[in-house]
C-alpha cells in the first residue's frame, strides 16, 4: 500500500481501471482456456464437484488457499461462463468461498494473542464472520438443494437483465477484453499449438490476471478511500451498528473490493474494546453483501448469462443470511453466541485457535473432499 | 520531522486539530484555577466550569485513541510514529488540565494569594505558561524545528526556577500556611511546563529521544 500510496491520486485511479480491466481479461483467458481443453479433461473435472459437499468445500479450500473469495467466486463465475460446470454445481462453490473468506480475519485475531481480554474479543470479532457463513450455508444449502430457489430466483433476474439461459447475450465487457484474450490464444497456440496444453496455459494465466488483478485493485483502492474508510468506522462508532454498520461495510467491501480487508480491519478495533460484537456483526454481514458485487463484474466478461445467474446467486445468497440472521434479535443472537462462546474456550486455551483454523478450514474440507471422490 | 507523516493523511490532521482543541481546554481550566488562586475568584463558583472543562479533556483524549486505533487498524503501520507521538501528546494534556485542576484545588482549600507579598512574580509565572500551553499547540501543528528548540529552551529554564524556588522553600522559616501552598503550586506548574517542553521535544527530536533533554537526561517528573 505504501508504494503505491505515494502515487498522485488520478494515477492511482487509472491504475484501478487498468487493473480491471486485466482482471476482465483473465476471465476470459480462464473461458478460452477451459474452451480449449479436451472433453474428457472437462468431465474428470466436472466429477470433482459435481457432488454438492465437495463442491462446498472446494470453495471453501480454494478461497483459503489464494485468501480471497473474491478470487474463488470470480474463478467459479469465468468456469460456469465457460460451460464447465452447471449453476447447480457452482453454488454450492460460491457458499464454500463465502465459508473460506472468513479464515483471514480469524488470523487476524492471532495479533492480539498475549493479551487475553484482548484476544477474547477479538476472536468474538473475527469469528461471528465465520458463524454467520457457516449458519447461513447450514440453512440455505439444504434448501436450495430440496427447493433451488436460489437458482431459480437468480435466473429469472438474468432472464431479465439479459436473456434466457442457453442463449448467449453479447456482453459489451466481454467484446471489450476480446482482443486481449485473442492475442494472447494466437501467442501461446503458437508455443503450444492447440488444445489441452494450450488451454492449460490460458488457465494459469488467467487465473494469474485474476489473482494479481484483485489483489492489486484492493491494494490501490484501499490507498485511495483509506481516508473515507477511517470517517465510514467512525461513523460506525457513532451510531453504534445497526442498519448504519451494514451499510458501511457494503460500500467499505465494494471500494476496496475485499471483505476479508473490511472484516480483518474490525478485528483490531474490537480487540481494543472500541467497538463492541454487537456493532461489528452488522458491518461483516455488509462486507459479505459488498464482496458479492467482484462477481457480478466477472460475469460480465462472459458471453453466458449462467456466469451472470451463478453471480446473482452469490448476493441472493448472502442477502437471504442476512435476512434470517440479522433482523430477529433471536435469531442475531445465534452467531454472537457461537462466536462469544468460542473466543471464551480459546481466551482459557488460545492454542486453540491454531486448532480450530487449521481443522474447520483445512483438514475438514481436505477429508470431506477425499472422501467424497 | 517526525510529524511530517501525518500531514499527509486527513484523519490524523483531524487529530491533530482535536489536540489543539484539549490545549485550549487545558489553558482555560489553568487560567480558571490561577484566577482563583491569585485574583481573589470564587473557587466555589468554578467548581462546576472546572471539573466540567476536565471532563470535556478526558473525553477529547479517549475520542483521540479511539481515532488512532481505527487509523492505524485500517493503515497499518505506514505512520506508526506519528500515532504513537500524537497518544503520548493527548496524554501529557490531559495530564496539564490534571495539574491545572490541582491548583484549583489549593485554591478551593482556603489559599488566596491576591494579596500576597510575591504575587507580582507569581502573576508573571501564571502569564507566561499560560501563553506557553497555547504556543505549544503552534510549535506541534506548525513541525518547526528551531521554534521547538528555542521554546524547550525556555521550558527548561522555566522548570530550573520552579525548582529553586522549592529548594528555597524546604529550607525557609516561614510558616506551612505560607510554605506549602506555594510548594505544591511550584511543583504543578513545573510539571505543566515539563509537559510542554515534551510536546516541543516531540517535534524537535528523534522518537526516542522525546521528553529527553539534548544531554540525554530525562525531563523533570511529568
Amino acid at each position: 500500500m505504501d508504494r503505491i500510496g505515494v502515487l498522485p491520486r488520478s494515477v492511482r485511479g487509472v491504475l484501478v481501471l487498468v487493473l480491471l480491466y486485466l482482471f476482465l481479461t483473465g476471465i476470459g483467458l480462464l473461458e478460452a482456456g477451459i474452451k480449449g481443453l479436451g472433453s474428457d479433461v472437462q468431465e474428470r473435472l466436472f466429477e470433482q464437484v459435481a457432488n454438492p459437499l465437495s463442491g462446498l468445500f472446494v470453495g471453501v479450500l480454494a478461497t483459503v488457499l489464494v485468501q480471497s473469495s473474491s478470487v474463488t467466486t470470480s474463478t467459479i463465475v469465468g468456469l460456469v461462463g465457460a460451460g464447465l460446470i452447471s449453476v447447480e454445481s457452482a453454488v454450492p462453490m460460491v457458499m464454500g468461498a463465502n465459508i473460506g473468506t472468513s479464515v483471514t480475519n480469524t488470523l487476524a485475531s492471532v495479533g492480539s494473542i498475549r493479551r487475553p481480554e484482548e484476544f477474547r474479543r477479538a476472536v468474538a470479532a473475527a469469528t461471528v464472520h465465520d458463524f454467520f457463513n457457516v449458519l447461513a450455508v447450514a440453512v440455505l444449502l439444504p434448501l436450495e438443494l430440496a427447493t433451488g430457489v436460489l437458482a431459480r430466483v437468480g435466473t429469472a433476474i438474468t432472464d431479465v437483465l439479459v436473456g434466457q439461459a442457453g442463449t448467449a447475450f453479447k456482453s459489451p465487457v466481454k467484446e471489450a477484453v476480446k482482443a486481449p484474450v485473442e492475442a494472447i490464444e494466437g501467442l501461446f497456440g503458437a508455443g503450444f499449438g492447440t488444445g489441452t496444453a494450450q488451454g492449460i496455459v490460458l488457465i494459469v494465466l488467467g487465473l494469474g490476471l485474476i489473482f494479481v488483478g484483485l489483489t492489486f485493485i484492493t491494494t490501490t483502492m484501499k490507498s485511495l478511500v483509506a481516508d473515507q474508510l477511517e470517517e465510514s468506522l467512525n461513523r460506525v462508532l457513532q451510531a453504534g451498528g445497526g442498519v448504519v454498520a451494514l451499510g458501511v461495510g457494503l460500500v467499505m467491501t465494494v471500494a476496496v473490493q475485499s471483505s476479508s480487508i473490511t472484516t480483518s480491519v474490525m478485528v483490531p478495533i474490537a480487540a481494543a474494546g472500541i467497538l463492541s460484537l454487537t456493532n461489528v456483526y452488522p458491518v461483516t454481514l455488509g462486507a459479505n453483501l459488498g464482496t458479492t458485487v467482484t462477481a457480478l463484474i466477472a460475469s460480465l466478461a462472459t458471453n453466458r448469462p449462467e456466469a451472470l445467474t451463478v453471480a446473482l446467486v452469490h448476493t441472493l445468497f448472502n442477502a437471504a443470511g442476512i435476512t434470517i440472521f440479522y433482523p430477529l434479535r433471536p435469531m442475531r443472537a445465534i452467531p454472537l453466541r457461537l462466536a462469544e462462546g468460542l473466543a471464551t474456550i480459546c481466551g482459557s486455551n488460545r492454542s486453540l485457535l491454531a486448532g480450530y483454523i487449521f481443522g474447520a478450514f483445512v483438514v475438514l474440507p481436505l477429508a470431506v473432499i477425499a472422501i467424497l471422490s | 520531522m517526525v510529524l511530517e507523516v501525518f500531514r499527509q493523511s486527513d484523519r490524523l490532521q483531524k487529530v491533530s486539530d482535536q489536540i489543539t482543541r484539549m490545549l485550549n481546554e487545558s489553558r482555560h481550566v489553568f487560567d480558571e484555577a490561577m484566577s482563583a488562586l491569585l485574583a481573589g475568584a470564587d473557587p466555589a463558583a468554578l467548581d462546576d466550569d472546572i471539573h466540567g472543562t476536565d471532563r470535556r479533556i478526558n473525553a477529547l483524549e479517549q475520542e483521540i485513541r479511539r481515532e488512532l486505533v481505527i487509523h492505524t487498524s485500517v493503515r497499518g503501520t505506514a505512520d506508526i510514529t506519528a500515532v504513537l507521538i500524537l497518544l503520548m501528546v493527548g496524554r501529557k494534556i490531559e495530564r496539564m488540565g490534571d495539574n491545572a485542576k490541582n491548583i484549583y484545588d489549593i485554591a478551593a482549600q482556603g489559599i488566596d494569594l491576591a494579596e500576597a507579598p510575591d504575587h507580582a512574580e507569581l502573576a508573571g509565572y501564571r502569564d507566561e505558561v499560560s501563553q506557553a500551553i497555547t504556543r505549544a499547540g503552534e510549535v506541534f501543528n506548525s513541525g518547526d524545528v528551531e521554534a521547538a528548540r528555542t521554546f524547550a529552551e525556555r521550558m527548561v529554564q522555566l522548570q530550573r526556577e520552579f525548582d529553586q524556588h522549592v529548594d528555597t522553600l524546604i529550607v525557609s522559616d516561614a510558616p506551612s500556611t505560607h510554605g506549602v501552598p506555594r510548594a505544591l503550586l511550584y511543583r504543578y506548574l513545573k510539571r505543566i511546563v515539563a509537559n510542554l517542553e515534551g510536546m516541543a521535544s516531540a517535534v524537535a527530536n528523534p522518537f526516542d529521544l522525546i521528553d529527553y533533554t539534548p544531554e540525554g537526561d530525562e525531563q523533570g517528573e511529568t
